[in-house]
């Protein structure tokens, strides 16, 4: 077939002259789509701002992401515990196996069964030396992963529910048994199931922790009194100590859902039940009246993976340019009318500065003023004088 | 398996154990486990066997170490080896099965629509109608789709996987192609057209 072939080879090039021509394929075809489609890209606001830079696009980009939804598979539940010790099994074998010496050695290619009462007395001279292997060899898998602390206090409750709570000065490291990582926070409380079963991974929170979550189908579950939030796999943060009068979420990255358990709402409630936070987006619950508002992280991180994109310096480049590319920067949409800021010319080099000092800088620059809605930056123009 | 391990770290073990490190054999097992074990459950749904094989697929790599070449992708080259190890082994079980270089084997793969994040009903109908559609699709087709999208596998890894040339690829897409168009609109069609590009 000779059709054009005009797809991005990478990740990284989001060159945007590209898209205009772009197809339902493309968009298949294009890891970065496939990954935002999937919650875990590093170009969330990119993502977000396409329909509306590319109108005409929405439809093609609708139906990839819905053939991108409909074409996922299942994992096979194989934990990696089960994983470590098929590795560990075959170190064993592989360590018993002598080259030059193989006729006498048991069959691999039978069953397990009878590879297990083929056991010879040349196994048993090696037991020792196995075992030594072995621990190295658990050594060596696991060595990439950071030193896990041992919980302070773990124990099961009746409803087989294990709780750690945190009474030292310093964060505490859970591994739940999906391979998730929960940082717990000092003066705070987590209980999980020692197996996560059925549908859902479901977690209780008293206090603050921060999660990374291991992708999975069944979603993972943060319950924090009347709050829940829900993920796939991401990297995110809750807040919900008892005294304190709200109850946040902070999102590093991916997608997560954030919502009330119970809808216990009087007939003239008009507030939102739930939230869809992006990266560097934050959810602030109040527990008095049940309000749920979407904000910003207090200092929103980078979430671009090209490091060559993120220098801000800014040699006579137009406002609206550098506000694009802050939006690409930091995965946060900001709206603003490009027509006003299109003449105001900015050099500047903002490469150490916070997003929001950088955004006080220009807006001194501009001058303009901006503020913080739903979790978008909105920017707008002061009058001159 | 949000996070494989980067081909080129592979690389690495691979030239390692070919100088004889089992530990970087050993993690590159364990590295790519999960998805070797997704690959094999397709292939024959019983959970011991599948493990049995990849222990046997690797044993044999180890065992073979002095004559085994450096590869071009190392995932790719596991799961052409466990398919047809896998193979092999289910046509020892039945006597009934004439050649394992057939394209006669089964493959099960069951898609499931990830719609956990969508509100819209209209929505969540669009992708099920399409999930179905692509459920009923022939086997071969089906495992097309599963090494493009599920494993990430570039064309020319799938042509190596699927024990095809490109040509049979080609013709391949071109069946489905013909029996898309009778029960589906374009929809479909358009995808399948980008896979025939990247051929």
């Amino acid at each position: 077939m000779s059709l054009p072939n005009h797809l991005p080879t990478g990740t990284q090039d989001l060159d945007v002259n590209n898209y205009s021509s772009y197809r339902v394929e493309d968009f298949i075809q294009d890891d970065d789509f496939r990954d935002w489609v999937q919650g875990r890209s590093y170009q969330e606001a990119f993502w977000l701002s396409f329909p509306e830079q590319y109108p005409e696009k929405q439809e093609a980009m609708q139906r990839a992401e819905r053939f991108i939804r409909a074409t996922q598979v299942s994992p096979e539940r194989i934990s990696d515990l089960e994983i470590r010790k098929e590795a560990n099994l075959f170190i064993e074998r592989a360590s018993a196996y002598i080259p030059n010496r193989q006729n006498s050695l048991p069959d691999f290619h039978h069953k397990k069964s009878i590879w297990n009462t083929s056991l010879t007395f040349r196994w048993s001279a090696s037991v020792a030396a196995l075992l030594a292997v072995i621990i190295g060899m658990n050594w060596y898998l696991s060595r990439s992963k950071p030193a896990e602390l041992t919980p302070q206090r773990a124990r099961a409750s009746t409803v087989h529910l294990v709780e750690t709570t945190n009474d030292t000065q310093h964060p505490l490291r859970v591994i739940l048994n999906d391979s998730s990582e929960v940082l717990l926070s000092p003066q705070s409380q987590l209980r999980y199931p020692a197996q996560f079963t059925g549908n859902s991974r479901i977690v209780y929170l008293k206090g603050e922790a921060n999660f990374s979550v291991k992708r999975r189908n069944q979603p993972f579950m943060v319950y924090t009194g009347n709050m829940v939030t829900k993920v796939l796999g991401t990297r995110f943060v809750v807040r919900a100590f008892d005294l304190d009068k709200e109850i946040t979420v902070q999102v590093a990255s991916g997608k997560v859902s954030v919502y009330k358990e119970k809808q216990r709402q009087s007939p003239d409630n008009k507030e939102v039940n739930g939230l869809i936070l992006h990266a560097n987006q934050a959810a602030i619950f109040e527990k008095s009246d049940g309000n749920l508002t979407k904000t910003l992280v207090a200092n929103p991180t980078l979430v671009t993976k090209n490091v060559k994109e993120a220098q801000f310096v800014y040699d006579e480049v137009a406002l609206s340019v550098i506000l694009r590319e802050l939006e690409k920067s930091y995965g946060i949409p900001i709206q603003f009318d490009e027509q006003s800021f299109e003449t105001c010319k900015i050099t500047a080099t903002l490469s150490t500065e916070s997003l929001y000092e950088k955004l006080d800088l220009l807006c001194k620059a501009a001058p303009a003023s901006y503020e913080i809605t739903d979790g978008q930056i909105v920017i707008s123009r002061k009058s001159s004088q | 398996m949000s996070s494989r391990l980067p081909s080129q770290e592979a690389q690495q073990l691979w030239q390692e154990y070919r100088s004889g490190d089992m530990y970087a054999l050993a993690k590159i097992m364990q590295s790519y486990y999960s998805d070797l074990f997704h690959w094999g459950m397709r292939l024959h749904t019983d959970r011991d066997f599948v493990k049995d094989c990849i222990q046997e697929v690797f044993m044999n790599l180890w065992k073979l170490q002095k004559s085994i070449n450096s590869v071009d992708n190392v995932r790719s080259y596991l799961l052409v080896v466990l398919k047809t190890h896998i193979l092999r082994e289910l046509a020892n079980k039945h006597r009934s099965f004439k050649s394992t270089l057939s394209d006669d084997y089964s493959f099960s793969v069951e898609f499931a629509a990830d719609i956990q994040l969508i509100e819209e009903e209209n929505e969540v109908y669009k992708i099920r109608k399409l999930e179905h559609v692509i459920n009923n699709l022939p086997e071969r087709q089906k495992e097309l789709i599963y090494l493009r999208f599920y494993q990430d596998l570039s064309f020319e890894q799938i042509a190596d996987v699927m024990h095809l040339g490109r040509q049979s690829v080609y013709n391949l897409l071109q069946k489905s192609l013909n029996s898309l168009r009778k029960n589906w609109t374009v929809n479909t069609i358009v995808i399948f057209l980008c896979l025939i590009e990247r051929v």
